[in-house]
């Protein structure tokens, strides 16, 4: 796996265009500041009782299938 | 409307999937990818669609540095969950559809036709409701009073063993108006219900209208109930011989085997 990729995102002209800005003036890439702006929403959702209560039940019903899979790709 | 996923969801289902860190995880992805499942997600005219459409996305376009089989999957599962949608489908069933995505041998509409061949036909909150009153068993019964003939096939009611049997939950039932000498009632689940209205069936045998409601508001509860009925879904009908009250007419205790789906 390299250590970087080449990213496109397709993005509504303004935001793609604030995007641009931001990135230039903090001097990041733009993939830096999406990365970024997951982690904010990452970090809001943890917070989501009931996004993580429904997560973990998921997770548990399928938990040998899940473990199947990830054996799997090994 | 359908509830899909964002980026912030499908990389926390993944870190779940994985039982990775999410932060490092972010680290590592194709933010392109997974941006472009999300976009594709947000497309899918139904719940079905749209957990084929990331099931199939991350499957084929692996926004994750490992584990994104596992990932489409519980990613898929979440999307129906999150639609109050369950699956019934084996381990064996589920790892071959995975792995076809993966090799690219089936897209989203093979996908979603094998999901909706597993859709658990009981709805989540009934199931919710039958567990309930298969555990609050314990309690001492009466049958439900109607003068309207028994249906000819009467199936026992399964009841768990003693040792197995928990403390009975608490369900609040609520009744409502009265019809031909039986009464509406309805089964109270956190913020949604399930109401039974007296019917009778194509053979003239008692049974009740079973209606799943959503939302429930105080107002609904006022009145002939007309609104209740007409602003839910109805799910199907449960013949009156299997459906029961405790002595102190708060627990319900009904044969959820026994619904004949709308």
């Amino acid at each position: 796996v390299p250590d970087t990729k080449n990213l496109l995102l397709r993005l509504d002209p303004q935001l793609a265009a604030e995007l641009q800005a931001v990135a230039k003036v903090e001097d990041r890439p733009v993939s830096e500041i999406v990365r970024e702006a997951i982690r904010d929403l990452v970090a809001a959702r943890r917070k989501d009782k009931r996004f993580q209560k429904r997560l973990q039940e998921t997770a548990r019903e399928y938990d040998r299938l899940l473990g199947q899979l990830r054996a799997d790709e090994r | 409307m359908t509830v899909t996923v964002d980026d912030a969801d499908l990389l926390l289902i993944a870190s779940a999937a994985l039982d990775h860190d999410a932060d490092l995880l972010l680290d590592t992805i194709d933010v392109a990818a997974l941006a472009h499942v999300v976009a594709r997600a947000e497309t899918a005219a139904t719940p079905v669609d749209a957990a084929a459409v990331v099931l199939v996305e991350i499957a084929q376009r692996r926004p994750f540095h490992s584990g994104n089989q596992a990932a489409a999957w519980l990613a898929a599962a979440y999307v129906l969950a999150s639609n109050d949608i369950h699956l019934r489908i084996g381990d064996a069933e589920a790892l071959a559809l995975v792995h076809a995505a993966g090799q690219h041998r089936i897209g989203e509409p093979e996908v979603a036709a094998v999901l909706s061949r597993h859709i658990d036909r009981w709805p989540h909150l009934l199931r919710r409701v039958g567990r309930f009153l298969f555990e609050a068993s314990s309690a001492e019964w009466r049958p439900w009073p109607n003068g309207l003939p028994e249906p000819v096939r009467r199936r026992p009611l399964p009841r768990p063993a003693l040792a197995e049997r928990r403390d009975p939950p608490t369900c609040p039932v609520v009744f409502g108006p009265w019809t031909d000498g039986r009464q509406s009632f309805l089964v109270i689940v956190g913020a949604s219900g399930v109401a039974f209205f007296p019917a009778t069936d194509d053979s003239g045998c008692a049974v009740y209208d079973v209606v799943q409601v959503r939302d429930l508001a105080a107002g609904d509860l006022v009145g002939d109930w007309r609104r209740l009925r007409t602003g839910g879904e109805m799910v199907g009908s449960v013949a009156a011989a299997d459906v029961r009250l405790d002595r102190d007419g708060l627990s319900l205790d009904w044969h959820v085997g026994s619904l004949v789906p709308a």
